[in-house]
């Protein structure tokens, strides 16, 4: 019994993170270039191939990988081994285990581990990511990764308040912490019509998390940390495969955000309007769950989207607009919200 | 038995954290101790999780690992202080005497504990006491009925940190 | 409502806190913030007045009463009065100390008005967590006051040193409240009491351990040795209005519930029988705080340096009154604080606020030394700062008629007449002390009259907000030193409420857990009426335990 269980979670985190994250991941190395080269007016990668098989470019990311499998495993003089080893093994997986917790489909057969404070876990294990910028920074014995280390720390510790708080909303209007709770709650219709989704009723938490979330993900236009125009990032020191997982941290965490706002704020796996009478009970699983894939793609696209079509912020201007716009707006929005739940 | 192991690796691992924060080798280095020390804050979340108590075992994370030891990590880098800025650690008299004193009473207390423990029995829990043991709902309710004049003192505290962290670091001629 | 109205005296000085930093705000940059002490000191007053109404008594409320973690009673009524006096004064002291000496005007009083309360929730707390809280308040506004002075490198290190070993004493009171908790699972001080009291007989070693942990913790607060060696170079180094804080609230806070705690939860018959128990080690304390602070005090050419030592040395003397709890004559059993220590904090307070007030008047622009020479010919300089720093001393010295003496005398009359046979050794030792203590306080005197100043004597900041402060607290030691009746009958009541009592709220689930509830004797038990000590009936049962087992293990004792 035992083993069986942990073969059948195994098998989960399996499919959930090699099959979905890591692949889409990959891929969105590809989109990421490839659009910002259509918003750029240029090509973007388009050359890889097998054969003659080039598929627009999409083996890109595959060569990558081979790329940087292969090239030297640098380490500067004076870097602290130990710490510059562990940095990006710590960022990638404080952000690869919050998926266990997202549910994927209805039931518990379709999470990896189901609790009952999953958004809370979520926020505790992503904190952990902070760990793979600020080490990764200070043992490469580099002052321009220190700086970056530096800042990274401070602009994770400052949004993830933000982030934090916006959630508090949700969870006071479905009265859970529990994602799949979460779900469930939003599958019903608001006046016979609207979808009871958590952007529905909590719109400005949405958007004040989508902002912080990009800020923990330190893209542009918060891209401070790494700064590829100004100072080089927490990463600089690194190279080959270690910065390859920094790097598919960075997308693997879109995926992430994308899952966490498709779950708590677009309704997670429920399919609107669904009449689920005559069709076969098999099939509406599959179909929500590429409805909750199809949620986490459009959000990926947003946030690419977003990325490359904002300027980026001043340091000053960052902190300012974390400490001083979205931390009053989030406390203002949970008052709002605690107000009108009383009243209601 | 799985249990066990998994509490045995878990202590094993809190207590070595623990050692390794202060023990000279690793100790040297800030920012390894800081590591050391954040390992063993993970860990005991760990073990809160094996006693049922999640919400405890999140914000152990949350608040320990999360914004503690950040600002200790932060702290450190800011100061950026290698190895070559410590004095090489000497054993003085004083030093003996003080790890004998502290060993001492560590056994003692250990064996007063281990007394004290052997003694209770075990709280039997209804199975609905148990389902809600510890989750957050609880503790909410806990914190906003019994603990709600701590809770909100709490609020006092806070502001006093911030007024304090204000006078300490302002420059000087710069407020008045 | 009735709850707001019992915590209301706690209340006001949060409240005052947070309106004086609201005002600080209001009134812009260039203001000279001095009027805020004014507001600060007039908030701390009205919470001791409404302690004192409540005290005498209301129609509604009558005391003591209880509000979850708090009780509100004679006890915390007396020490609050005294909390927001010495809070008062001290903020006084601070108005015409001007940012060039290194007080950041705004931000100061709120901290201290937050400290203030902090004491005062400190005191009137029933509960681990609550207490906790209230220490922790008072602490952290206190590491910041002592480092405010920003141009002194020794603020900055009085603020460290401070903060440090307060860490370190903080995390002694949780590991000690940690393991009461472990050992009875309980946080409320009655429970716990009553947990241990009961598991006396098969001895609980963990109410051991948090016994030691929790006097190392408040043993540093009160400044007892050996948790003392922060406190001369603290005191030296604060800004001396924080000074008079930390040496009249903070000890008189910490006595206050270093004394609930000890006769609350370890208040059994055998309190003070042998050198392992718990008033064994307030005696032992007790002892070497008074010797060692008289004898360091000697040797010191430092006034802060010299009151400090001599707070030390105070802090030996009201040990000794802890540790000789209220037994009466040998054979009447009655757990109670010995009456004597409440009075004598309350004489110790007053006296070392005003003796660290008119140093704080002295010695501004810069002027950091505060040798006994920089106060040489303060008599021709400022006849009434001397006239008043004289008081202060010779009052802490327990020189007839002032306060001091009278509170030196009820302490060790009732140290003596706790247990007559073995406590005359110690009332001559504090008598011996005090006769050493007179050296030096008599060199300050000395200096002040009749030695001309060497070098740069100190200059006398012109205040009236402080002289005020400083006088009040002469006045109110000649006052009370003459006609000290009031006083005395205050802290007597003050002291019948020292030990917790069950209340009937607390009563009620506890008689449930019992499996044999112990038939209550008809007759009411006699108790002898010891020196106007009169037995609230709610001690009934804490008295009856402790006469049973002092019975039980008295034995055949030839007296």
């Amino acid at each position: 019994m035992d083993w069986m269980f942990m073969l059948i979670a195994l098998l989960k985190v399996l499919v959930v993170l090699v099959v979905f994250v890591l692949m889409l991941g990959a891929v969105l190395t590809w989109v990421e270039r490839r659009m910002s080269a259509l918003i750029q007016d240029r090509l973007g990668p388009n050359r890889a191939q097998i054969g003659n098989v080039r598929a627009w470019g999409l083996l890109h990311p595959i060569a990558d990988m081979f790329k940087a499998f292969t090239k030297e495993d640098f380490v500067p003089a004076g870097a602290n081994r130990m710490l510059f080893f562990l940095a990006p093994a710590i960022a990638l997986a404080s952000t690869l285990a919050c998926f266990a917790v997202i549910p994927f489909g209805p039931g518990e057969h379709f999470t990896i581990a189901p609790l009952d404070s999953g958004m809370l876990f979520i926020i505790a294990i992503g904190s952990f990511g902070i760990y793979g910028v600020a080490l990764g920074g200070w043992a490469s014995n580099n002052n321009f990764g220190l700086l970056g280390a530096l800042r990274g720390a401070a602009q994770l510790v400052s949004y993830e308040v933000t982030m934090g708080l916006n959630l508090v909303g949700v969870f006071a209007v479905f009265g859970t912490m529990s994602l799949s709770q979460l779900v469930l709650g939003q599958g019903e219709l608001l006046w016979g019509w609207l979808p009871k989704w958590g952007v529905v009723v909590q719109p400005v938490g949405f958007v004040l998390f989508l902002i912080a979330s990009m800020a923990e993900n330190k893209r542009a236009p918060f891209d401070l940390p790494e700064g590829e125009s100004e100072i080089i990032g927490y990463f600089a020191e690194f190279s080959a495969m270690r910065f390859a997982t920094f790097f598919l941290t960075e997308f693997v965490e879109i995926v992430l955000i994308a899952a966490i706002a498709a779950t708590v704020f677009f309704g997670g796996w429920q399919i609107p309007w669904l009449d689920p009478q005559g069709v076969a009970g098999g099939f509406i699983t599959v179909a929500q769950i590429g409805f909750f894939v199809f949620k986490i793609i459009a959000l990926c696209w947003l946030q690419m989207l977003i990325r490359w079509t904002l300027p980026r912020f001043r340091y000053d201007q960052l902190m300012n607009l974390g400490w001083k716009v979205l931390l009053p707006l989030s406390l203002a929005n949970i008052v709002v919200t605690a107000i009108v739940l009383a009243l209601s | 038995m799985a249990e066990q192991i998994v509490f045995y690796i878990l202590a094993t691992g809190v207590l070595l954290g623990a050692l390794a924060v202060v023990v000279p080798p690793f100790a040297r280095n800030p920012l390894h101790a800081a590591v050391a020390l954040l390992t063993t804050f993970s860990l005991m979340a760990g073990l809160f999780v094996m006693l049922s108590a999640h919400l405890l075992a999140i914000l152990q994370i949350v608040v320990y690992a999360g914004a503690v030891m950040i600002l200790f990590v932060f702290a450190i880098m800011l100061l950026n202080l290698r190895k070559q800025d410590f004095s090489p650690a000497k054993i003085t008299a004083w030093k003996i005497l003080g790890a004998a004193a502290a060993f001492l009473i560590a056994t003692r207390i250990a064996m007063v504990a281990g007394a004290a423990v052997s003694t209770h029995t075990a709280v039997d829990l209804s199975l609905e006491q148990y389902s809600t043991f510890g989750s957050v709902h609880d503790v909410g309710i806990a914190l906003a009925t019994k603990y709600l004049l701590p809770f909100e003192i709490t609020a006092i505290l806070l502001l006093v940190a911030v007024i304090g962290a204000l006078v300490v670091t302002r420059r000087q001629g710069g407020l008045r | 409502m009735s709850d707001i109205i019992a915590f209301s005296p706690v209340l006001l000085a949060a409240i005052t806190g947070l309106i004086v930093m609201v005002l600080d705000l209001l009134s812009g940059k260039n203001t000279h913030k001095g009027f805020l002490g004014w507001v600060t000191a007039v908030g701390l007053l009205a919470s001791g007045t409404a302690a004192c109404l409540l005290w005498v008594g209301g129609r509604e409320i009558s005391l003591p009463f209880m509000v979850g973690m708090v009780q509100f009673d004679t006890y915390g009524a007396f020490f609050v009065t005294l909390i927001a006096i010495a809070g008062a004064a001290s903020s006084l002291l601070i108005v015409d100390h001007n940012p060039e000496q290194g007080i950041h005007d705004g931000a100061t009083y709120p901290l201290v008005a937050f400290a203030t309360f902090g004491a005062m929730l400190f005191v009137v707390a029933t509960d681990m967590i609550l207490l906790f809280l209230g220490l922790e308040i008072m602490s952290l506004a206190l590491y910041v006051l002592a480092a405010s002075k920003q141009t002194s490198p020794f603020s900055m290190e009085a603020g460290v040193k401070y903060f440090l070993l307060g860490a370190l004493a903080s995390g002694f009171f949780l590991f000690g409240a940690a393991f009461l908790y472990g050992a009875t699972g309980s946080l409320d001080f009655v429970t716990v009491g009553r947990t241990i009291q009961d598991a006396a007989a098969h001895g609980s070693g963990l109410s051991k351990v948090a016994l030691v942990m929790i006097i190392a913790a408040l043993g540093f607060k009160i400044a007892a040795v050996p948790f003392h060696f922060w406190t001369p170079d603290v005191y030296e180094g604060s800004p001396t209005p924080i000074s008079a804080f930390m040496a009249g609230v903070v000890k008189a806070a910490g006595f206050a519930v270093l004394a609930r705690m000890m006769l609350t939860i370890w208040g059994t018959a055998e309190f003070s029988s042998g050198w392992q128990s718990p008033g064994g080690i307030l005696l032992i304390l007790a002892v070497i705080s008074m010797v060692v602070g008289n004898i360091m005090g000697i040797v010191q050419d430092n006034v802060k340096r010299i009151l400090a030592y001599s707070s030390i040395s105070h802090a030996g003397y009201i040990l000794l009154g802890v540790y000789a709890i209220g037994l009466g004559e040998p054979g009447a059993v009655g757990i109670s604080l010995n009456s004597g220590v409440p009075f004598y904090l309350l004489t110790y307070v007053l006296a070392t606020v005003g003796a660290f007030g008119v140093l704080a008047l002295m010695g501004g622009q810069g002027h950091e030394d505060m040798s006994l020479d920089s106060i040489a010919g303060l008599g021709k300089r400022s006849p009434i700062l001397a006239l008043i720093l004289t008081i202060s001393v010779l009052s802490l010295a327990g020189i007839p008629p002032l306060l001091g003496f009278m509170g030196k005398f009820v302490l060790f009359k009732q140290v003596l007449l706790a247990d007559p046979d073995r406590n005359w050794v110690w009332v001559v030792v504090a008598v011996l002390n005090s006769l050493v203590a007179l050296y030096y306080y008599l060199r300050i005197v000395l200096y002040v009259y009749f030695r001309e100043p060497e070098g740069e004597a100190a200059p006398i900041i012109k205040s009236n907000a402080g002289l005020f402060a400083v006088s009040t607290m002469a006045v109110l030691v000649l006052l009370l030193g003459v006609f000290p009746g009031k006083a005395i009958d205050a802290s007597n009541q003050a002291s019948h409420h020292a030990v917790l009592s069950i209340t009937e709220a607390q009563a009620a689930p506890a008689v449930q857990q019992e499996s044999a509830p112990t038939p209550e004797p008809k007759q009411p038990l006699r108790l002898r009426q010891v020196d106007g000590l009169k037995v609230d009936p709610s001690h009934i049962p804490i008295i009856r335990r402790a006469m049973e087992l002092k019975l039980r293990d008295s034995g055949p004792k030839p007296k």
